[in-house]
């Protein structure tokens, strides 16, 4: 052991310290230490610049016959992954497809996140008969198998991209809802709940004003797992021919490509990579995302 | 005096006792679905007619109770799946329940081989990483986990089919059986287990990634526990120390992982199904939604749900077994 510095205690007290550095700047730091976290995001951007770009790479409907049918890849300059059996250009497939998946996995991971707050934070917070309904529901809907549930869901409603969004949504909240209210069952003994309670702030304040912003980290963390699995679900959809069939889909063009398996492998297997590069990037970035939000948990 | 009851038994009841809210509401919320869907039963039957007059329709309503207040329906339908009637399956022209039974051996088999083969390979792998904790085995083998994890099971089916049946002709396509060949005995045994390979890789490989991941990281932590150093200095060492000591506790976050993943599994093996034609529930569930035949989709709700909370409780039993400091109270 060193003996303590004396020096950076005396330092606190001179005027012209430099700030500490942003919360922002402190995360990114400790982001940056993990590699396969900075894989995982750029492979992350790469997907964003993708469907960003989608119309300008590969512009015009990716529906529309744009070769010769059953093309391979890297032997037509207009049709540089090759083109499926209908004539469909691959690479437009992949780049327009990547819009879809990073659509659905956005709004469905922020659908299944405010139900889960909600429903976690009120059984958190209020406790007693409240949780003991809301966890009940919560199990029930854990009991159904979730793919099965969004099968049921689909079919009912029907598959409009709108409609699967929502249903991957409802059926992927529970995660969420427990671990909110794990979160609040603690933070609801602390002291600064008691303090803002007798300091007459209502209920609702307390747990988005006060609990909410301390429970969130390891929500934030979890987010990149539902986004994942939402993608994955909406392409196990789109592969089975239940998915919206006006938008391209990287698990639709797979489902396609199924009937091509033996002559023309690729038409399955490029959406393939896609997906899973995809997933992968968003499981190293939670990695990355839980280094920088939990920095003393053990790995 | 009373009779002593095994603390077991008393377990198991009060699980089983607490289970029953969840289906209950499970049972509220498909009748809601049903009631959500757009037409009713009647619906459906006249239009498989071609149109029937009003009068006859009234009358088929009022058969089908469907005239009744949506109370006195939802208690009707409740106490009609208590009974496990599920009603009439319109596509397969039999009581659903009937359809539901003929499969559900085969989805078993698949789960029962799928999570055996994840667990078993889950928990080894798992333990090794973490003995070479940091070490070029246990970076190879977190690597293999994140790439099965990010693996969607329609790609690795394809990719199987790909490799196995189509290039190397190792494995077949699909089925259960191989088609007019009515084997039997050990022979039959051995048809169904070559059919099952693929499709128990395919399904299993992601829960194969989380239980490695769990295993991990939980022997991991228990190596660092006390009463492991304890051991340590008493003598016991290498596969002793591992197998006696470290593993028995570390499997507990595993085994409580296996439980609540069950249903996911059953989702899971929709896709898995549908793609190597198995004929079994999650078939069955697609080929449902692509005919619209709600009454057997409902079916396979309750009887999934049924069996996940079957599962849930024997997966408490089994936790406390391995661990005990858990009193069955």
């Amino acid at each position: 052991m060193t003996a303590p510095d004396t020096s950076s205690i005396a330092s606190v007290s001179v005027p012209d310290m430099p700030l500490p550095p942003a919360r922002g700047l402190v995360l990114w730091r400790r982001f940056r230490r993990n590699r396969a976290a900075l894989l995982g995001l750029i492979l992350f951007v790469v997907v964003v610049l993708m469907a960003a770009l989608a119309d300008v790479v590969t512009p015009g409907d990716p529906l529309r016959n744009a070769g010769p049918p059953l093309t391979a890849p890297l032997v037509l300059a207009a049709n540089p992954l090759g083109t499926d059996q209908l004539g469909r250009d691959i690479m437009a497939g992949i780049f327009h497809g990547a819009r879809i998946s990073l659509v659905i996995g956005v709004v469905a991971t922020l659908i299944s996140i405010v139900i889960g707050i909600v429903i976690g934070a009120v059984a958190g917070y209020f406790g007693g008969k409240i949780d003991g309904a809301l966890m009940r529901v919560t199990e029930a809907f854990q009991t159904i198998p979730s793919f099965i549930l969004l099968l049921t869901l689909v079919a009912i409603f029907g598959s409009s991209i709108q409609n699967i969004v929502i249903a991957i949504g409802i059926v992927s909240w529970t995660a969420p809802a427990r671990m909110v209210r794990a979160e609040f069952m603690s933070l609801r003994q602390r002291e600064f709940v008691d303090a803002a309670r007798n300091l007459g702030v209502s209920d609702l304040s307390i747990i988005f004003r006060e609990i909410l912003p301390n429970a969130l980290p390891p929500v934030i963390v979890f987010a990149s797992v539902v986004m994942a699995t939402s993608i994955l679900m909406e392409s196990a959809l789109a592969f089975l021919g239940l998915g919206d069939p006006n938008y391209a889909s990287w698990g639709n063009m797979i489902g396609q490509g199924r009937a091509v398996l033996r002559t023309a492998w690729f038409c399955s297997v490029i959406p393939g990579v896609a997906i899973l590069l995809t997933v992968l990037s968003f499981s190293l970035m939670g990695e990355g995302l839980n280094d920088a939000l939990n920095p003393r948990q053990k790995k | 005096m009373s009779l002593p009851v095994p603390p077991l038994l008393t377990y198991t009841v009060r699980r089983v006792i607490q289970a029953i809210p969840i289906i209950i509401l499970i049972m509220i919320g498909s009748f809601l679905l049903i009631k959500l869907a757009p037409g009713d039963t009647v619906d459906a039957l006249v239009g498989d007619m071609g149109g029937a007059d009003p009068a006859f329709v009234a009358r088929l309503r009022a058969e089908y109770g469907l005239d009744q207040s949506v109370m006195v329906q939802l208690w009707r339908y409740m106490l009609k799946l208590a009974q496990f009637d599920f009603g009439w399956s319109y596509v397969y022209e039999q009581p659903v329940i009937t359809v539901l039974m003929s499969r559900i051996g085969n989805t078993m088999l698949l789960m029962v081989s799928s999570l055996a083969l994840a667990f078993t390979f889950g928990v080894a792998l798992g333990a090794i990483a973490a003995r070479r904790a940091y070490s070029w085995t246990d970076n190879m083998i977190s690597t293999l986990g994140l790439v099965f994890y990010a693996m969607p099971s329609f790609f690795l089916s394809l990719l199987l089919i790909l490799i196995f049946s189509v290039k190397l002709g190792w494995l077949p396509v699909g089925g259960i059986r191989t088609i007019g060949a009515f084997k039997t005995g050990w022979a039959d045994v051995a048809d169904v287990a070559r059919h099952l390979v693929m499709p128990t890789v395919a399904l299993s490989l992601i829960y194969l990634a989380f239980y490695m991941r769990l295993m991990r990281t939980s022997v991991l932590e228990v190596m660092d526990l006390d009463f492991v150093r304890t051991a340590r200095a008493k003598g016991a060492g290498g596969a002793r120390l591992m197998f006696h000591h470290v593993m028995r506790n570390a499997l507990l976050p595993v085994v409580t992982l296996l439980g609540l993943q069950f249903s996911t599994v059953l989702g899971g093996s929709v896709i898995v199904e549908t793609i190597f034609s198995l004929p079994g529930i999650g078939q069955l569930a697609y080929t449902s939604v692509v005919k619209r035949d709600l009454n057997t989709l409902m079916g396979i709700i309750a009887i999934s749900s049924v069996i996940v909370v079957i599962v849930n409780v024997v997966t408490d039993l089994v936790y406390a077994w391995l661990d005990p400091r858990i009193e069955l109270k």
